[in-house]
């Protein structure tokens, strides 16, 4: 089922992004225009290099563009300052990453409960919210283990859980299969596949052509732009340079 | 052989590399192992070496017992019926120190003379540098002298003919018999010159109590047969002459004990500091090691995959730890010598602490440092050494989290070394604490008298001009002369507000105590007479020394010599004597000799006598012009500088007469400040140890929380990536630290709280559980633990979330 709506969930306009070390500037992004809208499947593709890395960074409030503008939800969120852009992240946006970056010193229960204690959420509701999350994934029954006593997909599955137990506005998935062998990636790409069939709007990087259709929309850049923007464009296909 | 030379090679090479760690490392190293060996020249010296003479062990004090159960000197006549009595000792003696005027060459000068009788240098086993000593049983009187070599050198200029000259003594011929050897030293002696003392057993209430007694065990007795066989004669004797000696009784101390036993507490109080210390520098340089241990894996795995074995691994390791140590404990042993000699000039404290050689850097102290250099390197190395070959030996993995179990594994020793840190640098934060107070309250203590503007100059009037014609009896007129004429001349100085004479000066001066009778009170019994302290007093001698006239009046030109003899009592005799009634008019009877009694003609404040941790002692004070004494300080009150005051009362006593010696002229605040020199020095050695505690264990807490930040790098990313704000991630960096800090005060108090009773003897005024030392401890080192763990988690603050992320 799906639940795309027209309405703009975020929007960056004109986004540049120019990382200036001893005597080279490296323009990671060059005018971004881009507009992810509620309930989309957002894939963004491109070789090695190209600024995807950057791009989600600057759409998870990590970094800051250059120039350029960023809504959320129709509110500028450029001139925030480091705490709100935490708080901001906090409530609205999902992180799952390549190497899972599950905290080793902590169990599963409490690194799905990690985000929710920065947000001042009540005991009781924490309890909550972390079980269903991870029911959701199928790690419900892990939830005093550690890290290192999981598998790698499994490790991905608790990381899925944590981005997903505060109910953000929008997962943001970079690499998320790129540490796993192809059975437990494929595992946590349907797993992904539920969460979007369920209404929840992801934007995913990923160079692996195999999970690349499991977006609606794939945006692919090179060399710090965005060259095109296929709704359902599988990658591999030929890519129109502007 | 080869392989340790091999891995010696390789510790010198990896310092080389790693200089910033290397020069901590071995300065860290050298302060703690620096001050040990400094306090061990102290404990070598105090608690562990024997007294410098053959058979010391054999040696013993000998003390008569009064009714309170306190050692109290000897009476001679007791000592010669102990003499003849008791089986216990091969051979006996006794002796005081008193001054002697030497002239006939250069500035006449007071010389510190002991007084001994003639078996005295065979009690110790001293065998002369040069001539004889006194014939053993021959206690006539004839002027004969033992020198001293330091004296021999300074004042015969080293002569080899010195046998048989002769030195002009209070004015008297005495000949040089013998030259004791340059490594003589008695404890607690200031003697320069040894005089017989003429034992005259007879009427014991002629002499009262005032001699040192020695003796030498015979062989196979024991220091308690000996004790039990003294005590047995004192019983006797106590029988036989009840008014003398009820309810005394005698004593055997061994002589180390009674030299130095006062010095066992603080100079274990100081070794115990000093250990600690260097327990934290062990943790310290561990926590370091361990840190380092993560960046040797590799290489460590290298080498167990090229065949090396776990021993040989740990092996290496600590052989570099061997050489920061010794490295480290060459250093601390050239610190020691400056340690030594910043101790030994400070003030009159190190005097007592300079005997039998302590405070000096000699081969023993070598060996001591050697020992724990080697001590310490195994204490900080064996852990690190440990832990690194066995992450080496399991391997470290890459993948995520499977590091992570080596890494908490090593974080909880870094924790629990750090734990133990903030412990010990609070047990000596506390304990500097209590001492500061304690000190604080000892300096605030009213000693009765004001010691600023005031003067002192001692002198001994032994010189034969106060002698009758026949030489053998004092001239009392000619005694109380000398002293009023050089009073009226000082009294004459515009500078001079008041100027007065005592025979010993408070705090300053020796003792003089004696039973008195209450006239007009019911006869006490034997042995429980009420006593005092006596002083002899001439001109305005309460004025000079700021002591208030409470009632009464002071002595004046009524009190003449053949005036009906008066007495001036302190506060403490009239609450004792006469509460709740007015002393003035009332009789006291003194046995000195004679039976003196006088009458009470005025009150006036105490005075902290015998120090100023020693209450006041009732204290009769009567007047020169009736009871001349033959030693004397004149004391001056002036506003004038001290050099100007010295310079008058100089002036005064030469224009009276210019070969009187002058013993020393002193402000009277030095006097004080020499009765507080002793927790002074303590204060400041313990300051001075806290705070190079505090500093390490900032360093090292510092450090453990810093590697915690780099190791966290990712984590913290991951918690900034999930809505972390900059001060939860500060909150959580600094967390960590203060919780490490908070389990190690309260580890450190609790030592303190049930450890404390053990410095019950040096503290003043304040109990060893002082809440408020034990609290200003925990706040100061909580205050700077939060510091130490604060610059870092500035650092995690900055962390950037993106870069973090990416990282392996």
């Amino acid at each position: 089922m799906q639940t795309r709506s027209d309405a703009s969930l975020i929007r960056l306009e004109g986004i540049r992004k120019v990382y200036t070390t001893d005597e080279v500037e490296t323009h990671a992004l060059s005018g971004i225009h881009l507009d992810l809208r509620s309930g989309e499947y957002v894939c963004i593709a491109g070789p090695s290099g190209c600024g995807k890395t950057t791009l989600l960074s600057i759409i998870g409030l990590l970094d800051s563009a250059t120039e350029g503008a960023y809504f959320l939800k129709d509110k500028p969120v450029t001139a925030l300052d480091a705490a709100d852009r935490a708080r901001l992240r906090n409530r609205e946006i999902g992180f799952i990453f390549q190497a899972f970056n599950l905290i080793g010193d902590l169990t599963v229960f409490e690194n799905v409960e990690l985000p929710l204690t920065y947000r001042g959420i009540v005991t009781g509701e924490r309890r909550q919210r972390v079980e269903s999350a991870l029911e959701r994934v199928g790690m419900g029954h892990r939830m005093r283990h550690y890290p290192s006593q999981l598998s790698g997909g499994q490790q991905q599955r608790v990381a899925v859980a944590r981005a997903i137990a505060g109910s953000p506005s929008i997962l943001l998935a970079d690499e998320p299969t790129g540490n796993l062998d192809s059975r437990n990636g494929e595992g946590v790409m349907q797993l992904l596949g539920e969460l979007h069939r369920g209404g929840t709007t992801i934007c995913m990087v990923t160079h692996d052509p195999r999970y690349a259709p499991y977006a609606e929309r794939t945006v692919h850049m090179f060399d710090g732009q965005i060259v095109r923007d296929d709704v359902g464009a599988p990658m591999g296909a030929e890519v129109e340079v502007h | 052989m080869t392989g340790i030379m091999r891995d010696v090679r390789l510790a010198f090479r990896q310092l080389v590399r790693y200089p910033g760690f290397s020069v901590v490392a071995i300065l860290t190293l050298a302060v703690g192992i620096g001050a040990n060996a400094t306090i061990f020249s102290l404990v070598d010296a105090i608690l562990l070496r024997q007294l410098p003479y053959p058979n010391a062990e054999r040696l013993v004090a000998l003390y008569e017992v009064n009714p309170k159960g306190e050692h109290n000197v000897i009476g001679p006549a007791n000592f010669a019926d102990w003499r003849q009595q008791s089986r216990s000792f091969e051979a006996m003696a006794v002796g005081i120190e008193r001054p002697l005027n030497f002239s006939g060459a250069g500035e006449p000068r007071e010389v510190r003379a002991g007084l001994v009788s003639s078996e005295f240098f065979g009690v110790l086993g001293v065998q002369p540098a040069k001539g004889r000593f006194f014939s053993v049983g021959d206690d006539r009187e004839n002027r004969e002298v033992v020198l001293s070599h330091g004296f021999w050198q300074r004042q015969m200029g080293g002569d080899p003919a010195a046998i048989g000259k002769t030195l002009r003594l209070n004015d008297n011929p005495y000949t040089v018999v013998g030259i004791l050897p340059a490594s003589f030293q008695l404890p607690g002696s200031n003697a320069e010159v040894w005089d017989k003392f003429h034992l005259v057993p007879g009427d014991r209430k002629n002499y009262g109590r005032f001699l040192s007694g020695y003796a030498r065990l015979r062989p196979g007795v024991s220091v308690e047969a000996a004790r039990a066989d003294l005590s047995g004669i004192a019983k006797r004797l106590a029988v036989a002459y009840p008014e003398y000696g009820a309810k005394w009784d005698a004593t055997v101390v061994p002589l180390r004990e009674a030299l130095l036993g006062d010095l066992r507490l603080p100079v274990m109080l100081l070794w115990s500091a000093v250990g600690i210390l260097l327990l934290i520098v062990c943790a310290n340089l561990a926590n370091l090691l361990l840190a380092r241990a993560s960046g040797r894996i590799p290489e460590m795995a290298v080498r167990l995959s090229l065949g090396a074995s776990r021993r040989q691994l740990v092996q290496q390791l600590l052989i570099e730890s061997l050489v920061l140590a010794t490295l480290g404990g060459g250093l601390g042993l050239c610190f020691a010598f400056w340690g030594a000699d910043l101790l030994a000039a400070h003030t009159s404290a190190a005097a007592e602490l300079k005997m039998n050689g302590a405070l000096h850097i000699g081969l023993s102290v070598v060996l001591f440092t050697l020992a724990i250099s080697l001590v310490t390197a195994l204490l900080f190395g064996i852990i690190p050494a440990w832990s690194t070959s066995a992450m080496a030996s399991q391997g470290v993995l890459r993948s995520a989290g499977r590091g992570a179990s080596q890494d908490r594994r090593r974080s909880r020793l870094q924790s629990g070394l750090i734990m133990a840190e903030v412990s010990m640098a609070v047990v000596l934060l506390a304990g500097a604490g209590l001492m500061a107070r304690s000190f604080w309250e000892l300096y605030r203590v009213d000693p009765g008298f004001r010691a600023e503007q005031a003067m002192a100059m001692r002198m001994a009037l032994t010189s034969n001009k106060f002698l009758d014609p026949t030489g053998q009896y004092l001239m009392r007129a000619r005694l109380v002369g000398f002293g009023d004429q050089v009073l009226e001349r000082l009294k004459a100085r515009p500078e001079i507000q008041a100027a007065g004479i005592i025979n010993s000066i408070p705090i300053g001066g020796p003792r003089s105590y004696t039973s008195i009778v209450i006239v007009g009170k019911p006869t006490p019994e034997l042995g429980n007479e009420p006593a005092a302290e006596v002083r002899t007093i001439a001109g305005d001698y309460f004025h000079a020394m700021g002591i208030p006239i409470l009632k009464g009046r002071s002595f004046d030109s009524r009190d003449e010599a053949k005036s009906q003899r008066t007495f001036v009592i302190d506060e403490e005799l009239a609450n004792q004597d006469y509460p709740n009634e007015n002393p003035i008019g009332r009789h006291i009877t003194i046995d000195w000799g004679d039976i003196l009694d006088g009458e009470i003609i005025g009150v006036v404040g105490s005075v902290r006598q015998s120090g100023l941790k020693t209450p006041p002692l009732p204290t009769i004070y009567w007047w020169n012009a009736q009871m001349p004494t033959t030693r004397i300080d004149v004391v001056v009150r002036s506003s004038a500088s001290p050099e100007r005051v010295a310079n008058i009362l100089q002036s005064a006593v030469r224009a009276e007469d210019p070969d009187q010696p002058i013993a020393e002229i002193r402000p009277v605040e030095s006097i004080l400040a020499k009765d507080v020199a002793r927790p002074r020095l303590m204060l400041l050695v313990l300051v001075f140890f806290a705070g190079a505690a505090l500093l390490l264990a900032a360093i090292g807490l510092y450090g453990v929380i810093s590697y915690s930040v780099t190791r966290r790098t990712r984590e913290i990313g991951v918690r900034i990536a999930l809505g972390a704000t900059p001060q939860a991630v500060e909150r959580l960096v600094v967390g960590q630290g203060m919780r490490l800090a908070l389990w190690g005060l309260a580890a450190g108090l609790l030592a303190m709280l049930l450890g404390g009773r053990l410095l019950n003897g040096l503290v003043y005024g304040v109990r060893p559980w002082d809440p408020i030392s034990l609290v200003s401890a925990a706040v100061f080192l909580g205050g700077v633990a939060f510091l130490a763990s604060w610059i870092p988690a500035r650092r995690a603050v900055r962390t950037d979330a993106t870069t973090a992320l990416r990282q392996e």
